[in-house]
């Protein structure tokens, strides 16, 4: 029984030594099929990017040597002096002394070739080396204004699309080796460059490995504009209003990296976004910090004041003119029973559809060039203006009532939120028209409660007001002398204690 | 846990969620209960409250930060104390829904006779959803935010102050006719909520119970000043046969583009209200999940919700919701002091307990 066992045991060792060697066998075959595969050639290259109206293949030394590259995607100057006229003259043997060291680099795998000639490189084949030569160059639009985002005073350069140019716009005005990088990229197919930058020390970190891995964890094909890419990693999806701040002004930009910020840029797209942003970042416009201080204070608290009657007056009209009477006093009351006489509808259908033509005013606005627009802008002003009262389809009120709360939401220096303010407030009237003042005041109630629960990177949306952060309102809430408002390091000496900023 | 109330927050929270309803009526409650300068009684009251919340602050310092639930169940077996946590959970539940119901019949009286009642049962249920949905955390950061809209209305007073004489108040102090007691019960009512802040200890920092007091206080010179201002903006009688005296004060506001903000004020009002129900709601929640750790919260939610709802369907008029109002109060004022005075004691026998063993 005990030689039986014996044997059995040798043969399973046998077997299992066996299936080593054929294993060790296996994966030296597999490694080198892997190898040849993933080599670089000039017919494989050509293969793979075959049909591209821009793929240029040309050859040198009598078929010795061939550079591959994508026309659309390199400066032809670089290429004719570093590349073209060089080849002409060399022979085979010194092709690595012919070019300037800092420009090309030895690569032989064929990915990483592939890939190099998508980013602006000319690859060049010499026998059994493959080199990649940076002659990257294509077309980008200048540096100008923006046009979303204007001030009175200060810096007018804004971002374009180019990365290397924003990054540079960002590193002229940090000259320090604290700005840190962090390069990633999104999209399987489009391999969409995405650049984290902050500043040493200030920033902190588990802020920015956060952002990190979600923008890691973001799976998609394509990423067409930064403002797609922070939708997909916001932490409340569902929510009306934007949580990331996004700004296309690299003045902007700064301030919030020395304010302890994250940055975010994304190749192709003028605009940044920074993290953690609050609420009140939306309210921020760096003309409040080039005028005297009691000027920015007031102007701001302006803004406070014009996002109340954005989102309050016309519901409020409505309320007052369906339910409340009571609350017109009787010297008002004449005036608008007198323009209200003329009108057959109740005042939520009246402000329903005045409110309906303003927008549709702004979204043909928008999008038509500026001589149609100024067009847009008289037919809306006379018929909207003179007509629909004339015709005693809205009362003369009511239009003073919308005029005010449009232009009021114009006044939110971010577009992004001001059209999310703008889409809440019929909220606020459809209720106004079916409950009355409680109705408004249950709405806001909700909006209070979602605002103050929102998060942006697990920091808290509604940040110095609720929790609430005393000494940061001095640059929130209000601008404050340069003296009072902290500079540059992001959170400490407050009221409560570091630790406790990180509540939610 | 990382998230810890702050102090601040705490004492918004505190202050928020005292049941505020009682405000409007509670001129005529002094008046009716207490006579002539009967608003004075409120500061006796306070100083009530005060040793209410003194006993919770004890509490928290003898039981070095551990829950209540910790402290009774290192004596007591959980299923002894089923039924009483059940009795509270009834309780808390059912006053919370009756002052929403109170709420809403108010508004009904006062400004919106033709409004469904569901429907604002339905919005109130909402928000405390909302509210609930997010933990205390989440409460007690839009509380904050719902505060400052509720104490702007404060400012309305000024209006007031023209027609405010000191010649309206007696020399004489509490005469005519009295019962301190019951008068007493429905000054406190005003008061409560507060002792919800008992489930409070797992969630606060060190030092929160100062804003126990702070926000008790707030509360106190808010209810003061509307008091003091009340009696000497209508006569003594004016105050007894008036059912609201506080709405009609802010009927008399008047500002050139509007007038009567009584009704804004009362909506406004709305967001006290919510905080004292989910308040409740939310002490039901956090005693339910104690009775049954494994449960989900947001069962519990639903199921209280869901209690609430259907308890403030249940009454037809004002009357009948001021009455049940009324019981629940007095039993709300009997847990407020009788669970602390019992957490008290099992504190005192566990040290008495744990002096022995040393001795031993």
């Amino acid at each position: 029984m005990g030689r039986f066992q014996t044997i059995v045991k040798e043969m399973i060792i046998k077997k299992e030594a066996d299936s080593v060697i054929q294993d060790t066998h296996h994966s030296n075959i597999k490694d080198a099929s892997e190898k040849q595969l993933s080599e670089a050639s000039f017919e494989k290259t050509l293969t793979e990017l075959g049909n591209s109206f821009d793929l240029v293949h040309r050859s040198f030394n009598q078929d010795e040597i061939h550079i591959i590259y994508l026309d659309s995607l390199v400066d032809s100057k670089i290429l004719e002096w570093e590349i073209l006229s060089p080849l002409r003259e060399i022979s085979f043997h010194n092709v690595e002394e012919a070019f300037q060291q800092s420009l090309f680099k030895r690569e032989n795998n064929q990915e990483k070739v592939i890939s190099g000639i998508l980013d602006g490189n000319v690859s060049m084949f010499a026998g059994e080396h493959t080199y990649l030569i940076n002659a990257a160059g294509f077309e980008k639009r200048s540096i100008s204004h923006s046009e979303t985002e204007t001030v009175i005073n200060g810096p007018h350069d804004s971002f374009n699309e180019t990365l290397k140019t924003n990054v540079s716009l960002i590193r002229r005005r940090v000259r320090s080796p604290r700005l840190k990088m962090i390069k990633l990229s999104v999209g399987e197919i489009s391999k969409t460059k995405v650049l984290l930058i902050y500043i040493e020390g200030i920033a902190k970190m588990d802020i920015v490995n956060q952002l990190k891995e979600r923008i890691q964890s973001v799976k998609v094909d394509s990423l067409s504009d930064s403002n797609v890419l922070i939708q997909m990693i916001d932490d409340h999806q569902h929510s009306p209003f934007p949580q990331f701040y996004t700004t296309e002004r690299p003045d902007i930009a700064v301030a919030k990296l020395y304010s302890g910020k994250v940055i975010g840029l994304v190749d192709e797209s003028p605009n940044i976004f920074c993290t953690p942003s609050t609420f009140f970042d939306f309210f921020e416009s760096s003309d409040d910090y080039n005028q005297r201080w009691i000027i920015g204070t007031g102007i701001r608290i302006l803004r406070y004041m014009a996002l109340f009657i954005t989102l309050i007056l016309t519901a409020f009209y409505v309320s007052i003119c369906t339910y409340h009477f009571e609350m017109i006093p009787q010297s008002l009351l004449q005036s608008i029973m007198q323009s209200r006489s003329r009108v057959p509808f109740p005042p939520i259908v009246e402000a329903i559809f005045l409110e309906i033509v303003i927008e549709l005013l702004r979204e043909a606005g928008a999008r038509l060039p500026t001589k149609i627009g100024q067009t847009i802008g008289i037919v809306g002003g006379i018929v909207i203006g003179q007509a629909a009262v004339e015709a005693g389809i809205t009362s003369n009120i009511l239009i003073i009532v919308v005029a005010v709360s449009a232009i009021a939401s114009f006044i939110v220096p971010s577009y992004i939120m001001c059209a999310s303010i703008r889409i809440v407030r019929f909220l606020f009237i459809l209720v106004a028209g079916f409950l009355g003042n409680i109705g408004i005041f249950f709405v806001f109630g909700m909006l209070i409660i979602h605002l103050t629960g929102l998060t942006n990177l697990s920091s808290p949306y509604f940040m110095p007001i609720s929790p609430t952060f005393f000494k940061d309102w001095m640059d929130s809430i209000v601008r404050g002398p340069f003296s009072k408002i902290k500079n540059g390091q992001p959170v400490h000496s407050l009221m409560q204690t570091d630790g406790e900023k990180e509540r939610n | 846990m990382k998230e810890r109330l702050h102090p601040f927050q705490l004492s918004i929270l505190i202050m928020m969620m005292q049941n505020g309803l009682v405000l409007y009526s509670l001129p005529r409650l002094t008046a009716e209960y207490f006579g002539k300068n009967g608003w004075l009684s409120i500061i006796f009251i306070f100083v009530l409250v005060n040793i209410n919340i003194m006993m919770i602050a004890i509490i928290y310092k003898l039981g070095k930060g551990r829950s209540i639930f910790e402290i009774i169940e290192a004596s007591i077996p959980k299923w002894v104390m089923v039924p009483i946590y059940l009795f509270i959970i009834g309780i808390w539940i059912g006053i919370a829904s009756m002052i929403t119901s109170e709420y809403i019949f108010i508004y009904k009286l006062m400004f919106f006779p033709a409004l469904p009642y569901i429907l604002f049962i339905i919005l109130f249920t909402l928000a405390s959803f909302q509210l609930l949905r997010g933990g205390i955390y989440q409460f007690a950061k839009a509380s904050v935010v719902l505060f400052f809209f509720v104490e702007l209305m404060i400012f309305l007073v000024f209006y007031l102050f023209p027609e405010f004489e000191f010649s309206r108040f007696t020399t004489f102090f509490f005469k005519g006719e009295t019962d301190y007691f019951k008068g007493a019960l429905h000054v406190y009512s005003a008061f409560l909520g507060i002792e919800v802040s008992i489930l409070f200890f797992p969630m606060v920092e060190k030092k929160w119970t100062k804003a126990l007091f702070i926000g008790n206080f707030i509360s106190m010179i808010i209810y003061l000043s509307i008091l003091f201002l009340s009696f000497g903006f209508f006569s003594f009688d004016q105050i007894l046969h008036d059912k609201y005296p506080v709405m009609t004060l802010f009927e008399y506001t008047e500002v050139s583009f509007l007038t009567r903000a009584e009704n804004l004020c009362f909506s406004v009002f709305a967001f006290k209200v919510l905080s004292t129900i989910v308040i409740y709601y939310w002490g039901a929640q956090q005693i339910l999940g104690n009775i049954n750790k494994s449960i989900k919260p947001n069962f519990w939610i639903f199921l209280i919700l869901g209690c609430g709802c259907i308890l403030a369907l249940l009454p037809d008029s004002i009357v009948d919701v001021e009455k049940w109002v009324e019981r629940l109060s007095t039993c709300a004022i009997g847990i407020a002091w009788a669970l602390p005075i019992f957490v008290l004691c099992i504190l005192f026998i566990q040290s008495f307990k744990r002096e022995i063993d040393h001795a031993k």
